[in-house]
């Protein structure tokens, strides 16, 4: 998902992550409606753009809170901790790791419960380019597994890399989507999006 | 339930982990209770009839066991003055007593109705930072330990009259006798209101300062929440099976459950430490079960304050300002700073605003004036009243992340 600052797209992620109550219009997500939304919950995994951790407590004890508020056993940390290669960290406070490993924290913790639908908003900010391909690798992995991503980024080469299907986001509208071959024919993602965007976004 | 179990451990251990909150939580406010006792441990002792500190000045006037002067020292001695004797005035004391050279002169001048010279007058000096009253009920003291040494010598003049004109053979002689001015004391008995044991100031400090460090809780606590939002572990929350609800009460009953225990330790050391300071025993003749719902009650109202001052305010530094102000201001009005007695109308009329009045006079009806519990539930109605009303404010201006 791409999109101009402030296109909406964090607030379109608040909405399929059913963090938005109120009297709004519903879809199914996952097969999921709005009185199911516990279940759906259940089978969400989602990564918010900042770094939504307590940093007084390990990394163990992170996934060890979010884990068990999704009724799930202690070994899942374990396999997660494991996953995202901070084993050996795992005892240490969060606000003792570098800005990546707190990224892959954060992402780790999004996977606890193995989920069907991953969403992702700006996973990479900030992040070293070390860290940034390990995460980029992750995804690979997780997306040759089925699950089922949401990205939400303002990179191009991200979106290439990762994604088969493309949404622009322009004042709270999805302006295009669809796989890339449909909605960039011959043109280039950058040339599209400006194209779709351009003095849209400037105003 | 389970979930909601879960949020408050949680939090708990976060607390744990918090040694900055923790001091504030526990190590201020027993700070506060200990350093306020000692710092006004005179002025208790005073108030509840204990040795005031006295330098008496007397020259060398003292040393005629029968001397006017030896009587006022009886005299005030008596009145339980700790009372250091000297030559020469040395102001170590905040309160000396210089006697005139001739003291015994002095009381024959006001016998004989005759206007006292400069030089003739008794003289009290005291610290001028020393509490009013004090100083009145010494002064007070002081007229009525002359008037008894005046009344005693009036009395034997009488009596050498009386025994004067019957060796010049007078009969019937009939002069109406001054009893012992010792039968007059034990005329006055004090009381207080339902037949209560007078109350010692600790009865009166301890829930007030204690009320006063429970209410600081509204830093700690609303700087969690503002973390919680600044860090998006509010809004990740949200996308995990729980309700809003169980994330609001998760952060609430945490820090009721703190408050519930900083009144107990508060408490604890009004019993087990004050008193080795102060000499005085905070009297636990109350019943506990009313004293519980007392707290229940005041930890609800300080803990939906802290979570209204978390909604309103957008940064820490906003909420441990305007936190730790408000709730000054709050004790200042409530009376727990400043004894509402001393208030003018107006401002003991507006004091009934303040949370801390409410728990304060529901403190002092169950410990103090061993009011009708019924008394007490009105006030702790208020209190219940109050954390609604913050709660519903606090509702209405809920913000799960920073950017909403």
């Amino acid at each position: 998902m791409l999109g101009p600052n402030g296109a909406g797209k964090t607030t379109l992620i608040s909405f399929l992550c059913g963090q938005v109550e109120g009297k709004y219009r519903t879809a199914k997500v996952l097969g999921f409606g709005r009185d199911e939304i516990r279940t759906y919950k259940q089978r969400l995994g989602y990564a918010p753009q900042e770094i939504a951790l307590f940093p007084t407590l390990s990394a163990r004890e992170n996934l060890n809170f979010f884990g068990r508020l999704l009724d799930l056993p202690r070994h899942e940390s374990d396999r997660v901790l494991d996953w995202i290669g901070l084993s050996e960290r795992a005892d240490d406070a969060v606000h003792t790791f570098s800005g990546g490993m707190k990224r892959r924290l954060n992402l780790g913790v999004a996977l606890l419960n193995r989920p069907d639908l991953l969403i992702l908003d700006e996973p990479t900010v900030g992040v070293d380019p070390q860290s940034r391909n390990f995460i980029f690798d992750k995804i690979l992995e997780l997306k040759k597994e089925g699950v089922t991503l949401i990205y939400s980024t303002h990179y191009f080469e991200e979106v290439k890399r990762l994604c088969d299907s493309v949404g622009i986001m322009v004042k709270g509208r999805m302006v295009a989507h669809g796989p890339f071959n449909e909605i960039l024919g011959s043109e280039s993602l950058e040339h599209r999006y400006f194209e779709w965007v351009g003095q849209e976004a400037l105003e | 339930m389970k979930k909601l179990m879960l949020l408050v451990l949680h939090e708990l251990r976060l607390l744990l982990k918090d040694r900055q909150a923790l001091g504030l939580l526990f190590v201020m406010p027993l700070a506060f209770i200990v350093f306020l006792t000692l710092a006004l441990q005179d002025v208790y002792l005073a108030k509840v009839g204990q040795k005031v500190k006295l330098e008496f000045v007397t020259g060398t006037q003292c040393d005629d066991a029968d001397s006017v002067c030896t009587k006022l020292l009886e005299e005030l001695k008596r009145q339980k003055y700790d009372i250091q004797v000297s030559a020469k005035p040395s102001y170590t004391r905040s309160l000396t007593l210089i006697l005139p050279e001739k003291i015994g002169h002095t009381l024959d001048i006001i016998k004989k109705g005759e206007k006292l010279e400069d030089g003739d007058k008794v003289q009290l000096v005291f610290d001028p930072t020393l509490d009013q009253s004090l100083r009145a009920l010494v002064e007070s003291n002081l007229s009525l330990a002359l008037q008894s040494v005046m009344i005693v010598q009036v009395k034997a003049e009488i009596d050498k009259t009386k025994k004067d004109l019957k060796s010049k053979g007078a009969t019937n002689v009939k002069i109406a006798s001054v009893s012992d001015v010792n039968h007059v004391e034990g005329l006055i008995e004090e009381k207080a209101i339902n037949g209560v044991i007078l109350p010692n100031p600790i009865q009166q400090t301890v829930p007030a300062w204690a009320l006063f460090g429970m209410f600081f809780i509204v830093i700690p606590m609303a700087n969690s929440m503002i973390r919680d939002r600044k860090l998006g572990v509010f809004k990740r929350l949200l996308s995990f099976p729980v309700t809003r609800g169980q994330l609001i009460f998760g952060k609430i009953l945490p820090f009721l459950i703190l408050n519930f225990f900083q009144f107990a330790m508060m408490f604890a050391v009004g019993v087990f430490v004050l008193p080795r300071i102060t000499h005085l025993n905070l009297v636990l003749d109350f019943s506990y079960a009313h004293i519980v719902y007392a707290t229940l009650a005041c930890a609800f109202a300080a803990t939906s304050y802290g979570l209204m001052v978390a909604c309103l305010a957008r940064t820490s530094e906003q909420a441990s300002a305007f936190g730790a102000l408000s709730v000054v201001i709050l004790a200042i009005l409530g009376g727990v700073m400043i004894p509402r007695f001393v208030m003018p109308e107006f401002m003991q009329h507006a004091s009934q605003i303040s949370p801390l009045y409410w728990g304060l006079e529901s403190y002092l009806d169950i410990i103090v004036r061993k009011a009708p519990f019924t008394e007490t539930l009105k006030k702790i109605g208020v209190l219940v009243g109050f954390g609604v009303l913050c709660v519903l404010i606090a509702s209405r201006r809920f913000r799960w992340a920073d950017a909403e």
